[in-house]
């Protein structure tokens, strides 16, 4: 479990930590289009590169990105193969049972499909890894403001986010606490059937509710004596300056990007 | 020696709980000098938490009335009565709102709309003023229970009210953490004009203070000067405080056939007493 | 012997870059029926070493001992069970473990786990809610009506119900004011006196390591610095201060003195021990006033 580090956030110096989170933000969804239009081996060259490249850059070593990545490779895999066995007829058919049927058509098929999952999840990992969950949440609040003229509460969304975010590494103490509280009284988690775990999971689920609740309650108390009415009416200490890095991460990606557009079979 | 102008009045409060007959607190008037730091204490449950709330608005109360600064407390002014009052409570994590210890400290000017240029220094100062400048970008979660309270202490200096109230602010810290906290909220005292009220349990937060209130039971029992509820001995369990050691050491040696000159003693006057009893023979 | 932890250390997420060094060779014997309580500052490892006590952390390296027990790294899971019984351990706020419909339920639950029938466990919560001082008319009620207070004592009422030979207490007193304070502490006490309990304190209130604790371990960084009676590892108190611990107001006051010049045989703990000392050497009673 403690290798596994999709969604996690690695804390290091480099130039990708550094880049502002509205940039990497905006990178990662127009690179996940992008890799949906991809459909040569040359367009998936250059996709290969620039992510390669990204991690370089992120000092984070490949090696560890890719153990860490290892056990989503299970959710790939498991695509593929319904992929390659489901695939409709199409070029030399290799092998036909009863509906199952594999064809050339599919196996190019999954093997797009298999790069395409792989090179996504390498790019959102890299983004989770190199930037702390706060700058996400600040980034997504920026680029969400022009939603506001919808009157959807991007304030309000961005103030929940930042404590939700806040309370994760409180609350995993907490449940780590009462799990061996209940240890201690005799409880096995994660032994035996389905049905006894489950209930092995009460003891453990309603102290924590309880405990959540009485945490936001003494919360929006503490809010409301500092002086918090609502989101909208309040200014902002944490804000997002874009640098020429960013300009130039975004310059070295479009040409990235033009060039696969270029090369794809149109 | 404190001000006699009151910079709190309360008059008459009472406060009852959803559907609880038994009110929590019943008739409670008092002032609050301006400069002075007034211990509230009493047992768990005895209603001084509620009291320090409704001070700030955070509790509606049925009856009564309490004036801060000149202010009659209202729904409408509410949020001008808490811009004289900063609050600590007692749980160091469920007060953190900032995700690091510059956004917490923040978070109050936030509140209030100040400029953002404006902001940082005051982050900074305030920080630097509780100790805690060098640990501006941790998480909450990296820190000790009391270095959590000296960043809500920082959100307090950075927003400079005139009234500082601690609901039982240092009751999870550790003896450490418990003092170093006392002594900043002595030295902040020292360097601007404020006013504290500390709701207590503990013994040495007490008997810093210029005046003592005993709530029992939703009531105000006693009101006076430390050496003179000290004086209570074994009966200051009741009131929620502990024995201060020179009347645990008292009724030892009472208990021994010796008896101390007065009724009450602090340390340096004990030791005296024995250093001259003892070193005669 | 009740406790004897051998070279014994702990290290969390071992093998990965977050490793981290929480307990590093700590040797130590409690005989049976003792009272140990462990000081250091917050985060020297404490926590840690007591929760090996009943293997909710098995140690990495070393041998511990609880009375027939013995857990090494090796030890399979299936054999912890036992240990866990025999072993009760109460968290700090220990009150946000409660979680069942009434009290009764709650304080019965950890003799059901092991193995007690429904009946007998009941029948225990109703007599272990009386022992921790709470009325017997509370048991049908929800654990969640009482004051925080209440709640400690239903929650330590659920750890004694597994009729454990050693107690673990990490700041079982921590947020109570000092009456109940007092309370639990007696509570203690009188277990370890009339039931033979080994208890196993983790505080910060040097009082009632004073006055309670046969042994004392002090931690530091993971360390075992210094182990003994009370009286031992009292009577240095700048080595405490200089170890950021508190040292009792009784020796405090008796160190003053003594540098005035009083010398004490040995450095009382508690007003009692002062005030013995002071009666013995007290001049003849009237004498000062004639």
């Amino acid at each position: 479990m403690s290798k596994f580090i999709f969604g996690r956030y690695l804390p290091l110096n480099s130039v990708v930590h550094r880049l502002d989170p509205r940039a990497k933000l905006m990178l990662s969804f127009c690179y996940i289009i992008l890799v949906f239009l991809a459909n040569n081996p040359l367009s998936y060259v250059i996709l290969i590169a620039l992510t390669v490249g990204s991690i370089l850059a992120s000092k984070i070593s490949l090696g560890f990105f890719l153990r860490g990545i290892r056990p989503l490779l299970w959710l790939i895999v498991f695509t593929v193969v319904l992929q390659l066995l489901f695939s409709p007829v199409g070029g030399h058919t290799y092998f036909h049972w009863a509906f199952i049927n594999i064809s050339q058509f599919g196996v190019i098929n999954a093997g797009y499909i298999f790069i395409r999952f792989l090179l996504i999840i390498m790019m959102s990992t890299l983004l989770t890894l190199s930037t702390q969950p706060l700058d996400i949440a600040t980034g997504l609040a920026s680029l969400m403001k022009p939603l506001r003229w919808l009157h959807v509460p991007v304030d309000t969304l961005a103030m929940m986010l930042s404590i939700a975010l806040r309370f994760v590494p409180t609350l995993m103490d907490e449940a780590t606490k009462i799990m061996n509280a209940q240890r201690a009284r005799g409880v096995d988690f994660g032994e035996g059937g389905l049905f006894k775990q489950a209930k092995a999971l009460i003891p453990l689920l309603v102290p924590l509710f309880m405990s959540a609740f009485n945490r936001a309650e003494d919360l929006s108390t503490a809010m409301e004596a500092r002086g918090y009415q609502d989101s909208e009416h309040r200014s902002q200490y944490r804000i997002l300056t874009w640098q020429k890095r960013d300009t130039v991460t975004w310059i070295l990606f479009l040409i990235g990007f033009a060039a696969i557009l270029a090369c794809r079979r149109w | 020696m404190a001000n006699n102008a009151n910079i709190i009045e309360v008059k008459h409060l009472s406060y009852a709980y959803g559907d609880d007959q038994r009110p929590a607190l019943d008739d409670v008037s008092f002032d609050v000098h301006a400069g002075e730091w007034l211990a509230i204490v009493g047992h768990n449950g005895s209603g001084k938490s509620t009291l320090a709330k409704s001070l700030d608005g955070l509790l509606p109360f049925t009856k009564g009335t309490v004036t801060v600064a000149g202010v009659t407390l209202t729904p409408e002014t509410v949020w001008e009565v808490r811009e004289k009052i900063g609050m600590i409570f007692q749980n160091p994590d469920n007060q953190f709102v900032g995700a690091t210890v510059e956004d917490d400290v923040a978070f109050g000017l936030e509140n209030r709309q100040i400029p953002r240029s404006e902001m940082v220094p005051r982050v900074k100062a305030a920080l630097t003023e509780v100790g805690m400048a060098e640990f501006a970008q941790r998480e909450p979660s990296s820190l000790s229970g009391g270095q959590k309270q000296r960043v809500a202490l920082a959100g307090i200096v950075a927003i400079a009210p005139d009234i500082l109230i601690l609901d039982e602010a240092t009751s999870m810290l550790d003896p450490q953490g418990r003092q170093d906290m006392l002594a900043l909220v002595r030295r902040l005292r020292a360097q601007q004009a404020l006013t504290v009220i500390s709701i207590t349990h503990d013994i040495d937060e007490a008997a810093g203070a210029d005046r003592i209130l005993v709530i029992d039971d939703g009531q105000l029992i006693e009101e006076a000067q430390p050496a003179a509820i000290f004086a209570r001995g074994e009966r200051l369990i009741d009131m929620g405080l502990d024995v201060p050691f020179p009347v645990k050491l008292q009724t030892a040696l009472k208990q021994r056939g010796i008896t101390p000159p007065t009724t009450y003693q602090t340390m340096a006057e004990m030791e005296e007493w024995l250093w001259q009893s003892l070193s005669n023979t | 012997m009740a406790i004897a932890f051998e070279h014994v250390t702990y290290t969390y997420q071992a093998g990965t870059p977050m490793a981290h060094t929480a307990v590093e060779d700590v040797s130590f014997q409690v005989p049976d029926h003792g009272y140990l309580a462990i000081i250091g500052h917050t985060g020297s490892g404490k926590s840690t070493l007591i929760q090996q006590l009943n293997a909710l952390y098995k140690p990495s390296a070393g041998t511990i001992h609880v009375d027939d027990f013995t857990v090494t790294p090796e030890t399979t899971n299936a054999a912890l069970k036992p240990l866990r019984q025999h072993v009760g351990m109460v968290f700090q706020f220990p009150e946000s473990q409660l979680f069942e419909e009434t009290i009764r339920q709650d304080i019965a639950f950890g003799p059901k786990n092991f193995g007690m029938s429904e009946a007998d466990a009941n029948a225990l919560a109703d007599e272990m809610l009386t022992t921790v001082g709470l009325d017997a008319s509370y048991a049908d009620r929800s654990p969640f009506e009482l004051s925080g207070g209440q709640m400690r004592r239903v929650a330590i009422a659920g750890v004694l119900a597994m009729k454990p030979q050693v107690l673990v207490l990490d700041e079982p007193t921590a947020g109570l004011d000092p009456q109940g304070r007092q309370a639990m502490m007696e509570l203690f006490e009188r277990l370890h006196r009339e039931q033979g309990l080994t208890i196993v304190l983790v505080t910060h209130q040097m009082e009632d390591v004073a006055q309670y604790a046969e042994q004392v371990a002090v931690m530091r960084e993971g360390k075992l610095i210094k182990f003994g009676t009370p009286t031992d590892v009292f009577a240095d108190p700048d080595w405490l201060r200089a170890n950021q611990l508190d040292v009792p107001r009784a020796a405090q006051f008796a160190q003053q003195l003594r540098q005035r010049g009083l010398t004490w045989d040995t450095l009382p703990l508690t007003a009692d021990q002062l005030a013995d000392q002071i009666a013995a050497r007290w001049p003849a009673k009237g004498a000062d006033h004639v």
